[in-house]
Order: structure tokens, then C-alpha cells, then sequence
């Protein structure tokens, strides 16, 4: 099971909850394409068309960040993902 | 406090008096007392977190508190940005603040700098503080610190809010930076603001006071400063969450080979329209560009060259970021070109873009919606790297 967590405002816009509990996927790849099923758009705003995380994103997987070079995407089966962007309220 | 007199040096009796309560916690005492008087803070924005953030750094003693801002308060302001009060309308913000400040605390030293903080000021203003809590309402300025505060090697407190939501992030010299934890600004438009999106004022108090909290540690030297970690304020539920973060050897500012050595136009790297280029640009659809791209209008693509790579508009040449409308290459320009059809990942960039060739005389239209309007429209993208 993997929990992402998402900025409230994108959550809303399309309609997800801030936190998305899904089960049975242990890449990142697979949470972005269930994102995208259950609420469409969603994986389509947080991915680029192949697939790589949009570069304005930061990722981080068990309270780390994920630096946005590594590649291949890190297992995350268990994980509490978080999907973060900068604000700029002041 | 008994021994009074000898221990707190040079603590006046109603220094000690006033700080008290501070100086009894054994972390800080008078040592630390006498630390934040001899310290100088930057306060950058004295708006929604400058606001808490510079009353208890003068509350709390520091010496001298700087407050830059180049804005003047608003009524609309008020709900959040408690520095300044209902008479204080139309004033300076760094006026309205001193006076606050100095009600409060008459023994601290505040510093007006009534300006925006930009590439010509940020260095020579941030080289006289010792600690700079960064508060300010837009990107340009966050990057712009952020770089300024790795060149001088100053730590930085760095907070944002919108909405419900606050960000908190300290940094200190060789511990990473803003930059980091988020190599870019989300693209112009894609992020609303507090005045597009709202902002409950009081998580603007939450998190700007625990700047303050973070700066005063950094100060003082105790206790243990959040540095490298990033604090989420979440005030619908109540929580704070925290990760963590290093310095990421690939950071452009900070990292093992920076790309970007000296202050860079912020402005046009965020993305932000001139204030007389926001007319809305002639816009075409997917459709429409690809029928001018067949009878030879270039399509030019105007993201940075990575994200360039990752995906785009099949036929497209990169020209990266355009911060005047001079930028186009004598290879896509000239008489062969009286038209091209700027583009982007949404159709935010490109329109901006698009603005900045035309009021430099070259006539161009942005792609509606996008690279993602495009691949939706079942027209052909390229993911290689053909712009190299
Ligand atoms: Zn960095």
C-alpha cells in the first residue's frame, strides 16, 4: 500500500482527496497511472507525455526527498509519498 | 535573577527586566540574551509571515531587525498582515513596521530598506545581517534570495503560505537550499497566489511566528535549528508533517558544479509577464498551429532545453525561456518567418512568449493548452533529444 499525499489545492481540482491510500502498486509509475484512473487529469498534471515527473514537482518517499535525477524511480511499496511544489504566499 | 548585576555583563537592569522570562530558560540565559542584542536579522517582506516573523524577533530582543519591502500596505492586507493597522493604510510597509516595531521594542534597531529586493540591492543589503528570514509574496524573490543567501553564506529561514497551507525551510550554509528541494518554480499561472487562491491569516501567525522561533535559534545558537528539513503546515487538519532533505549535489546554486554562479533575471526565469505585456496573446489551437506548421510558420518551443528533451511538439525548435522578444535565433527569424507559433507545456510560457516577440516587432501566437493539447489532439510529439 502506498499513501500519496498531495498539495490541497490540486487535490481539489481534481477532485481527489489530499491523501490517496491505493493498494497493489509498488512503483511510482503504477501510483501516477492509478492517480490518473481514479481522477483523470491528475496523472496527466503530475506527469510529462513520457512519463517522468513533471521538473517543478519534488518528490519525497518515507520522509526523504527523492533527488529528481535518480532514476529509476525508487520502489515504494509501503511508502508514505509526498508531492510537493513551491508557494509563494508571503 | 540574585546576581544580576555581575552576570549580565551588558545587560542593562531594564534589559534584564524586559527579557526576563527569557533569560531564566537555562538554553538561552543571559549569554544568549546578550547574543540576539549584538545580532541583525533581515526580514524580506513585511507582509502576511514577515509580519509575526519581525514582531517577536524585536520582542525577543534581537538588535537590529531589517525590513525589506518595497510595497505599500493596503486594507486588503490587514486581515493577515498584522504588522499594520487600519491608519497605517497607503503608507510604506517598512514605515508602518518600524513604528509597530519600535512600540513594541524601543531597544531594538530596525532598518528600513524600502525597496524590492533585486539582483543591483539583494547582496549589498543581505552582506549586513547575520540570519534572513525570507517572507516575500513571489517566486522571483524566494530564487532570488535563496541565491543570494548561498553566495554570502547566510543561513535562511524560508516560508510561503496559500490557502491553509504553510511551507517552512531553514537553511544553513553547505546544508542545501531552496533550490534543492525545488530546482524550479512551478511554470507562470499553474500556482495560484494568495490574492488568485485566499489565505485564512492566521496560518500566516502559525508559520511566521515559527520563523521566527527558527531564526531566533539560529541567532542565539541554541536548540536544534530545522535545517534540512521541511515543515508542512496543514490548518484544515491540524498537522504538521515534516521530510527531510540534503543538499543535492546536482543543485544548480549549491551543488557540486553550479550552472548558476551569479544573480540571474528572476522575473523572466518565473516566468512573470512585464506589466505591459499582459494583453492577453493571439492564441491558436492545436489544430490551426499544426495547419500553419505545414505551410512552413516555425513552431518554437520556449521551455527550458530539459524539459524541452523530456517531450515535445514534433518539428519544434528550442529557443528556451524567451526574456525579450529579441531572443529569437537569426535561424527561426527573419523574412522567412514573418509568423512563428510559440509553445509550451500548457500554454502559460508560450503566451508570455508570444507577448515578448510582438512587442519586439515579431509577429507570433502561442499554442492554446499546450504541448498537452497537442498530444490530446492526436498530433505527433517527440520525446528524443532532436533539439541538441
Ligand atoms: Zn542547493
Amino acid at each position: 500500500m502506498i499513501t500519496g499525499h498531495l498539495p490541497r489545492d490540486l487535490a481539489e481540482e481534481f477532485q481527489s482527496p489530499a491523501a490517496l491510500t491505493v493498494e497493489g502498486v509498488d512503483t511510482l509509475t503504477a501510483l501516477w497511472a492509478v492517480m490518473e484512473r481514479r481522477h483523470p487529469g491528475l496523472g496527466r498534471w503530475l506527469c510529462e507525455p513520457d512519463g517522468a515527473m513533471r521538473q517543478h514537482l519534488t518528490l519525497f518517499v518515507g520522509w526523504r526527498r527523492v533527488p529528481w535525477a535518480d532514476a529509476p524511480l525508487p520502489r515504494a511499496e509501503g511508502q508514505e509519498v509526498w508531492i510537493l511544489r513551491a508557494v509563494s504566499g508571503g | 535573577m540574585s546576581s544580576t548585576g555581575e552576570a549580565a555583563g551588558t545587560l542593562s537592569a531594564p534589559q534584564v527586566e524586559r527579557y526576563h522570562r527569557q533569560i531564566i530558560l537555562p538554553e538561552l540565559g543571559l549569554a544568549g540574551q546578550r547574543d540576539l542584542l549584538a545580532r541583525r536579522v533581515l526580514v524580506v517582506g513585511a507582509g502576511a509571515l514577515g509580519s509575526p516573523a519581525a514582531l517577536y524577533l524585536a520582542a525577543a530582543g534581537v538588535g537590529t531587525i531589517g525590513i525589506a519591502d518595497g510595497d505599500r500596505v493596503d486594507v486588503s492586507n490587514l486581515h493577515r498582515q498584522v504588522l499594520h493597522g487600519t491608519g497605517d493604510v497607503g503608507r510604506p510597509k517598512t514605515a508602518s513596521a518600524k513604528n509597530r516595531l519600535a512600540a513594541l521594542n524601543p531597544g531594538v534597531r530596525v532598518v528600513e530598506h524600502r525597496q524590492y529586493l533585486d539582483r543591483t540591492n539583494v547582496l549589498a543589503v543581505m552582506a549586513q545581517y547575520d540570519v534572513v528570514v525570507d517572507g516575500s509574496d513571489s517566486f522571483a524573490t524566494r530564487y532570488l534570495v535563496n541565491d543570494a543567501a548561498v553566495q554570502l553564506g547566510k543561513p535562511l529561514v524560508s516560508a510561503a503560505i496559500l490557502r491553509f497551507e504553510g511551507q517552512l525551510l531553514v537553511f544553513r550554509p553547505g546544508a542545501g537550499c531552496y533550490r534543492c528541494v525545488f530546482p524550479e518554480p512551478p511554470p507562470a499561472g499553474t500556482v495560484p497566489n494568495c490574492a488568485e487562491a485566499g489565505v485564512l491569516g492566521a496560518v500566516a501567525g502559525v508559520v511566521g511566528s515559527a520563523q521566527a522561533v527558527e531564526a531566533l535559534k539560529l541567532l542565539a545558537e541554541v536548540g536544534e535549528p530545522a535545517v534540512g528539513r521541511l515543515s508542512l503546515y496543514d490548518a484544515w487538519t491540524g498537522t504538521w508533517q515534516q521530510v527531510r532533505f540534503h543538499r543535492d549535489p546536482t543543485c544548480a546554486v549549491c551543488g557540486d558544479r553550479p550552472t548558476i554562479t551569479s544573480l540571474i533575471d528572476y522575473d523572466a526565469w518565473c516566468g512573470v509577464p512585464a506589466d505591459s505585456a499582459s494583453e492577453g496573446a493571439p492564441e491558436v489551437s492545436a489544430e490551426e498551429a499544426w495547419r500553419l506548421h505545414q505551410s512552413g510558420v516555425p513552431l518554437v518551443d520556449v521551455r527550458p532545453l530539459a524539459e524541452y528533451r523530456r517531450g515535445h511538439v514534433r518539428g519544434s525548435v528550442p529557443v528556451g525561456p524567451v526574456a525579450d522578444g529579441s531572443d529569437l535565433p537569426a535561424s527561426v527569424a527573419g523574412a522567412a518567418a514573418p509568423l512563428v507559433v510559440c509553445v509550451c507545456l500548457q500554454g502559460v510560457r508560450s503566451a508570455q512568449a508570444a507577448r515578448r516577440f510582438s512587442a519586439a516587432g515579431q509577429r507570433a501566437v502561442s499554442l492554446q493548452g499546450g504541448l498537452l493539447a497537442w498530444a490530446r489532439a492526436g498530433l505527433p510529439w517527440d520525446s528524443s533529444s532532436a533539439g541538441d
